[in-house]
C-alpha cells in the first residue's frame, strides 16, 4: 500500500514540473513581448525597459526559469499588475468560493449519475434507457454558458425563486446555499450527464462478466448482484473518469461563475485577460495546474481504496 | 477490431499499393461505416440535422432574408414578427440572418481545427504505438500532461496571447484537440500491428511508413473518424464559450457565442436575443453528438452483439 501511494506521489511530482515547464513556455513562446502588449505600441522603450526589468524579462531565459520554479515552491507568484498586490493572495481570496462549486457540483454531479446510469444499464434497451440515453447528450451537448443563461431566466427571472446575482458571500448557511442553488445545479447537471454515460457503461461492462452469470446461476437475487457484485467494479471506471473531466468542471465553472456574476477564479482570470495581467494569468494557470494535479492523484489513490488489487500491481 | 476489418473478396484479390486496392480499402471502409450507421438509426437523424445545418451555413448568403450586418436603429430589439422571423438585436440587425451567417463561422472553425487536430493527433498515436517502447512512454506521457490541462483555460490563454482571429482560435482548439486523438489512434495501433498481415507485409521489406499508412491506418481510420464526430461537436462547443467570454471573432461579424454575449445584456426584457442562438448551438454539437456516438455504439466491441 505504501509503496503504492509513494509511486503515485512521486508520479503526480513529476506531471506538476513537468506542466510548470509546460506553462512557463507557454507563457514566453507565444508571440508578442507581454511588456509591449500590456503598454500598448505607444510606450517609450523606457517604460517598456522597465517594466520588463519589474517582470524580471531582461534576465536569461534559464534564469528566469529557475526564478519561476523556486518562485512557485516559495508561494512568491508575482505581484498583479492591476491591483498590485501578490497574485497569489487575490488567488485564495477567491479560490474557496470555486471550490464550493465545483465541489458541490460534483456531488449532485455523482448523485443523480450514477444511480441514473446504473439503472439505464439494468433495463437496457428498455424505454427508460432510451430517455436517459438521449437526455444524458443533450446534457452534454449544452455549453455550460447557455444553460447557466436559460436557468437563470428561467428560475431566477422569471419564476424568483433564486437572487439573480449570487454574490458568494452570504453570511448565513440558507444565504450561502441560496448563492450557490443555481450555479451548483448547471454544473452539477452537466457532470450528471457525463458521469450517467460513463456509470451506464461500466455497468454494462460489469454486467456481461463471467462473475454475474456464475452468481446468476447460483440463484443469487438478482438485487444483490447488482449490490454486491456489480456496483463497486462499476465505481473504478467512474471515479477514473470523473477525475478526467475535472478539465471539463472547471472550463464550465468559468463560464457558470460568469454568468452568475460569482466570485471566483473564473472571474479572476477573464479580469485579467481583459487588463493583460501577465504576471495575474501566470498565477492561474500555475493554481489549475495544481489542481489538476492534485484532484488526479486524489483519483489514483481513491481507485487503489476502491479496488484491493491495484495495490499489489 | 473494426468494422471495416471484416475481409472484402475484393481487397483479398487486389494487389496492395495499387490504385485497385487503394479503393477496395476505402470502399470496405464505407460499407463499414454504413453497417454502423445502421446498426444505429438515432445517427442517421443526427447525419440528417448536421447536413441540414451545413448547407444552411454553405447558403447562408443566398437564403438569409436580410444583411447579417445591416444596422437599422428604427428596428432595434423587435420581438419575433413576420419580418424578422427571430426578431432583431440592439442594432437593428436581423436574428435569423446573424444565425445563418454564424454557422458558418462555427462550422469552418470547428471543421478546420478538428482536422488539423485529427491529423496531426492520429500521426503521433499511430507512431507511438506502432513503435512502442520508450517513443511510446515519452509520446503518450506528454500527452498526458497536455491532457490533464483544462482545455478551455488552454484556449483562453493561447487566444488571449495570439489575438481573437479565426486562424488562432483554430490553433488554440486544435491544440486542445491533439491528445485526445493521439490516445484513440494508438489503442488499436497496439492490436493491429500484431496482426500477421503486418508481419507479412514486415518480412517483404514493406517500410515503417508503409504499414503505417497503408495497413494500419485504414484499420483504425472508423474509431478515429467517429471521435472526429464528438469532438467537433466539442470544438463548436469550446468556440462559442470563447466568444462569449469576449475571445471570439471580433465584432460585427456574426458568431453564435459573441450573439448570445451581446444577448444576455438585456436578457431582462428581449429574451430572444440570446435564445436563438443558444438553441443554434444546442442543435449543431446536439446533432454531431447523436452522431459520434450511435456510430461509437456500433463499431464499439465490447458493446457490440450484446443486448
Amino acid at each position: 500500500m505504501s509503496g503504492f501511494v509513494l509511486r503515485r506521489v512521486g508520479f503526480a511530482c513529476i506531471t506538476l514540473l513537468a506542466v510548470l515547464t509546460i506553462v512557463f513556455f507557454i507563457v514566453r513562446i507565444l508571440p508578442g513581448d507581454p511588456a509591449m502588449v500590456i503598454l500598448g505600441d505607444q510606450a517609450s522603450q523606457q517604460a517598456i525597459d522597465s517594466l520588463r526589468a519589474r517582470l524580471g524579462l531582461d534576465q536569461p531565459l534559464p534564469v528566469q526559469y529557475v526564478q519561476f520554479m523556486a518562485g512557485v515552491f516559495a508561494g512568491d507568484w508575482g505581484t498583479s499588475l492591476v491591483s498590485g498586490r501578490p497574485v497569489i493572495g487575490e488567488i485564495l481570496k477567491v479560490l474557496p468560493a470555486t471550490l464550493e462549486l465545483t465541489l458541490a457540483a460534483l456531488v449532485l454531479g455523482a448523485a443523480v449519475g450514477i444511480p441514473l446510469g446504473v439503472w439505464s444499464a439494468i433495463r437496457r434497451n428498455s424505454v427508460p434507457d432510451y430517455v436517459i440515453r438521449l437526455v444524458s447528450l443533450l446534457g452534454l451537448s449544452f455549453p455550460a454558458f447557455v444553460s447557466a443563461v436559460l436557468l437563470l431566466f428561467a428560475f431566477a427571472i422569471e419564476l424568483r425563486w433564486f437572487p439573480v446575482m449570487s454574490s458568494g458571500r452570504g453570511t448565513t448557511l440558507g444565504e450561502r446555499l441560496s448563492d450557490l442553488a443555481l450555479p451548483a445545479i448547471n454544473l452539477g447537471l452537466i457532470m450528471a450527464a457525463y458521469i450517467t454515460r460513463v456509470a451506464r457503461s461500466a455497468m454494462l461492462e460489469v454486467l456481461g462478466q463471467d462473475y454475474v452469470r456464475t452468481a446468476k446461476a447460483k440463484g443469487i437475487a438478482y438485487a444483490t448482484i447488482i449490490r454486491r457484485h456489480c456496483l463497486r467494479n462499476t465505481m473504478i471506471p467512474v471515479v477514473t473518469v470523473v477525475g478526467l473531466y475535472l478539465g471539463i468542471l472547471i472550463g464550465n465553472s468559468v463560464l457558470t461563475e460568469i454568468v452568475f456574476n460569482r466570485p471566483g477564479l473564473g472571474r479572476l482570470i477573464v479580469g485579467a485577460l481583459n487588463q493583460r495581467d501577465y504576471p495575474m494569468l501566470q498565477g492561474m494557470m500555475v493554481i489549475y495546474t495544481l489542481l489538476v494535479v492534485v484532484v488526479n492523484l486524489g483519483t489514483d489513490l481513491t481507485y487503489g481504496l476502491i479496488d484491493p488489487r491495484i495495490k499489489y500491481s | 477490431m473494426s468494422v471495416p476489418d471484416a475481409p472484402s473478396v475484393s481487397k483479398a484479390t487486389a494487389a496492395p499499393g495499387t490504385a485497385a486496392y487503394a479503393r477496395a480499402s476505402l470502399g470496405a471502409l464505407g460499407a463499414g461505416l454504413l453497417k454502423a450507421f445502421n446498426a444505429n438509426k438515432t445517427s442517421w437523424v443526427g447525419l440528417g440535422v448536421f447536413a441540414i445545418v451545413c448547407i444552411a451555413a454553405l447558403l447562408a448568403p443566398w437564403i438569409a432574408p436580410h444583411d447579417p450586418l445591416d444596422q437599422n436603429i428604427l428596428k432595434r430589439l423587435k420581438p419575433p414578427s413576420a419580418e424578422f422571423w427571430l426578431g432583431t438585436d440592439a442594432f437593428g440587425r436581423d436574428i435569423l440572418s446573424r444565425i445563418l451567417h454564424g454557422a458558418r463561422i462555427s462550422l469552418a472553425i470547428g471543421l478546420v481545427s478538428i482536422t488539423v487536430a485529427l491529423v496531426i493527433g492520429t500521426a503521433i498515436g499511430l507512431v507511438a504505438g506502432y513503435f512502442g517502447g520508450r517513443t511510446d512512454i515519452v509520446v503518450m506521457q506528454t500527452m498526458d500532461v497536455l491532457l490533464a490541462f483544462p482545455s478551455l483555460i488552454l484556449g483562453l490563454i493561447v487566444v488571449a496571447m495570439l489575438g481573437p482571429s479565426v486562424g488562432n482560435i483554430i490553433i488554440a482548439i486544435a491544440l486542445t484537440a491533439i491528445p485526445p486523438f493521439a490516445r484513440i489512434a494508438r489503442a488499436p495501433t497496439i492490436v493491429v500491428k500484431e496482426r500477421e498481415y503486418i508481419e507479412a507485409g514486415r518480412s517483404l521489406g514493406y517500410s515503417h511508413v508503409r504499414l503505417m499508412g497503408g495497413h494500419i491506418l485504414p484499420n483504425i481510420l472508423p474509431e478515429v473518424l467517429v471521435m472526429g464526430s464528438l469532438w467537433m461537436a466539442t470544438a463548436i462547443r469550446v468556440e462559442a464559450s470563447l466568444a462569449f467570454i469576449g475571445l471570439g471573432v471580433s465584432p460585427p461579424t456574426a458568431t453564435w457565442g459573441g450573439m448570445i454575449r451581446e444577448g444576455f445584456e438585456s436578457i431582462l426584457d428581449s429574451f430572444w436575443l440570446a435564445l436563438f442562438p443558444s438553441l443554434a448551438i444546442l442543435i449543431v454539437v446536439f446533432a454531431l453528438n447523436l452522431l459520434g456516438d450511435g456510430l461509437r455504439d456500433a463499431i464499439d466491441p465490447r458493446l457490440r452483439g450484446e443486448g
